[in-house]
């Protein structure tokens, strides 16, 4: 009965603490599985990369989600970001993030330049029927260049804005996720690392 | 200390340490796993049902210069009321202490410490807190062992080779004859497959259906040989998983394979399903085999209750059948 009754005392504290104080969370929310390959695939000038934790703390959250016209997801309380370095130079930006498509989440990992500009993508994991399209070169393109200033998607919405990206066809739902995603990446980078400098 | 004691302030650190940091380059974490077990025709349920499988408090600290990351140190303090610290289930599962030491561009790290070793699906199925597990247990007796390893990438090319004591059971000895493994992998787009070979001294196979190890049980050593194969792919709202491995036990051909596949029903719950056989001497008619299903439904990211249902058949050298059905209910949380 004793050794009951602590398996029990364990199980009711374990199960307080969860519930009252989530604070942290192991990985971020998309986890960059293969750092050591894709970092060198999107910037092949590079020579090591930093690795950056940042916890989106309340005024962050209220900012970003003010600039999305959405709520963050639950788990996105702590982010990890890549600094990319040439030497000693600090050449760009990578953040992994995962938006849900058609058949399951789409891990994309996203470089950007410092000052926000989107460089390139990949997809290191995805579902999607239309998934060589999606990480192919002419849908991708299309994100080149971007700042946050660019309208990703319809004005508060996840829905991609086909007057300025055209969606892979049959793949509307993935496409839209990518560029919910490239938005809601750079407003990361500008509410936790731009603006705060 | 007593034993509630002792988690209490573990888990209540852990919330505190983690409270005050905002970006750092470092994490801690914990988890905490707790299980209800039943058997078939067990008949009155007891205190035995009732299982802390284990708690954890990880670390992991970067090392950071002027030009990037060049270190990684992970420390996880694992404890278990139910099991003893040197058994071969809590090893299976807990332990991580190592160092990694980053070569440039990602194409040389060397890592030295408790890890998991590189055979197999077991470089990248992190399955530590599931309960369904691949088939490690049945073709290689070990999953965390202690020694030294070296890997990288080359674009889509990985590679991992390792030397560890082989007794994994988390004690520091280096009287057993040491353990190599080599593995080469590659992506492929969503596809990941690759190569394994492991030789040198290694547990026993786990042959006993039914069986938790709860003590610290007596560990058989043989000298192993295994050639392996092992796939990933995930396609629609299926990840599917397979491993095949053939070798030798001291002079006995053994060999095995195992199929898995999770599917994503929404995105807070997901199914499993495996299946694994093992044959652990060819110029006998015995066998295992193993058929799990499970459902996991994901509450949010600290709260993860699953089921699990797995049956156990094996066939021993005199041609006798034994069967095992297992009910699990497990509460996963995760600080």
């Amino acid at each position: 009965m004793r050794i009951l009754k602590f398996r029990k005392t364990i199980l009711i504290l374990a199960l307080i603490l969860a519930i009252c104080f989530p604070i942290s969370s192991f990985a971020a929310v998309c986890v960059f599985r293969f750092p050591d390959r894709d970092v060198y695939k999107l910037y092949p000038k590079a020579t090591n990369y930093k690795s950056v934790l940042k916890k989106v703390d309340k005024t962050a959250k209220v900012k970003i989600e003010a600039l999305l016209g959405q709520s963050l997801d639950e788990d996105e309380t702590e982010l990890t970001f890549y600094e990319v370095y040439k030497g000693k130079d600090l050449i760009g930006m990578i953040h992994p993030h995962a938006e849900r498509g058609e058949y399951g989440t789409i891990e994309v990992v996203w470089a950007f330049t410092l000052d926000g500009k989107i460089i390139d993508f990949t997809i290191q994991r995805d579902r999607e029927k239309k998934g060589k399209e999606l990480n192919g070169p002419t849908f991708r393109k299309q994100f080149a260049g971007k700042d946050i200033n660019f309208f990703f998607t319809v004005e508060k919405k996840r829905e991609i804005n086909s007057k300025l990206i055209k969606p892979v066809e049959g793949a509307e739902k993935g496409s839209s996720a990518i560029a919910y995603g490239a938005k809601k990446t750079l407003a990361f980078y500008k509410f936790l690392f731009q603006e705060v400098k | 200390m007593g034993k509630v004691k002792i988690i209490a302030m573990s888990l209540v650190s852990v919330l505190i340490v983690g409270a005050t940091v905002y970006a750092r380059n470092y994490q801690i974490t914990g988890a905490l796993d707790s299980r209800f077990m039943l058997y078939d025709n067990q008949g009155k349920i007891n205190r035995d049902n009732f299982l802390l499988h284990g708690i954890e408090v990880n670390f992991r600290y970067i090392f950071q210069g002027e030009s990037g990351d060049w270190a990684t140190l992970v420390l996880q303090g694992s404890y278990s009321p139910d099991f003893d610290y040197f058994s071969r289930e809590f090893n299976y599962h807990y332990g991580d202490k190592y160092f990694v030491l980053k070569g440039p561009k990602g194409q040389v790290n060397f890592k030295i410490g408790k890890f998991v070793v590189p055979f197999g699906n077991l470089q990248y199925y992190v399955s530590h807190l599931l309960v369904l597990q691949p088939m490690f247990a049945r073709s290689l007796g070990i999953r965390e062992d202690i020694g030294a390893e070296v890997g990288g990438y080359f674009k889509d090319y990985e590679y991992d080779m390792s030397f560890t004591t082989g007794r994994g059971d988390g004690r520091i000895n280096f009287k057993n004859e040491g353990l190599f493994i080599f593995r080469l992998g590659r992506t492929n787009g969503d596809l990941r497959y690759g190569f394994s070979f492991l030789s040198g001294g290694a547990p026993e196979g786990d042959y006993m259906i039914g069986m938790v190890h709860k003590e610290d049980e007596k560990i058989n050593y043989v000298h192993k040989n295994r050639l392996g194969f092992d796939i990933q792919y995930p396609y629609r709202a299926f990840t599917l998983r397979g491993e095949a491995v053939f070798g030798r036990d001291e002079k006995i051909n053994v060999g095995g394979f195992y199929l898995g596949t999770d599917y994503e029903i929404s995105p807070k719950i997901f199914a499993s399903l495996k299946y694994d056989f093992w044959d652990p001497d060819f110029e006998n008619n015995d066998y295992i085999m193993d058929l799990g299903f499970g459902l996991s439904y994901r509450i949010n990211k600290y709260v993860t209750p699953r089921v699990a249902y797995e049956n156990s058949w094996s066939k021993d050298t005199e041609g006798m059948n034994k069967k095992v059905g297992l009910f699990t209910a497990q509460l996963n949380l995760n600080f």
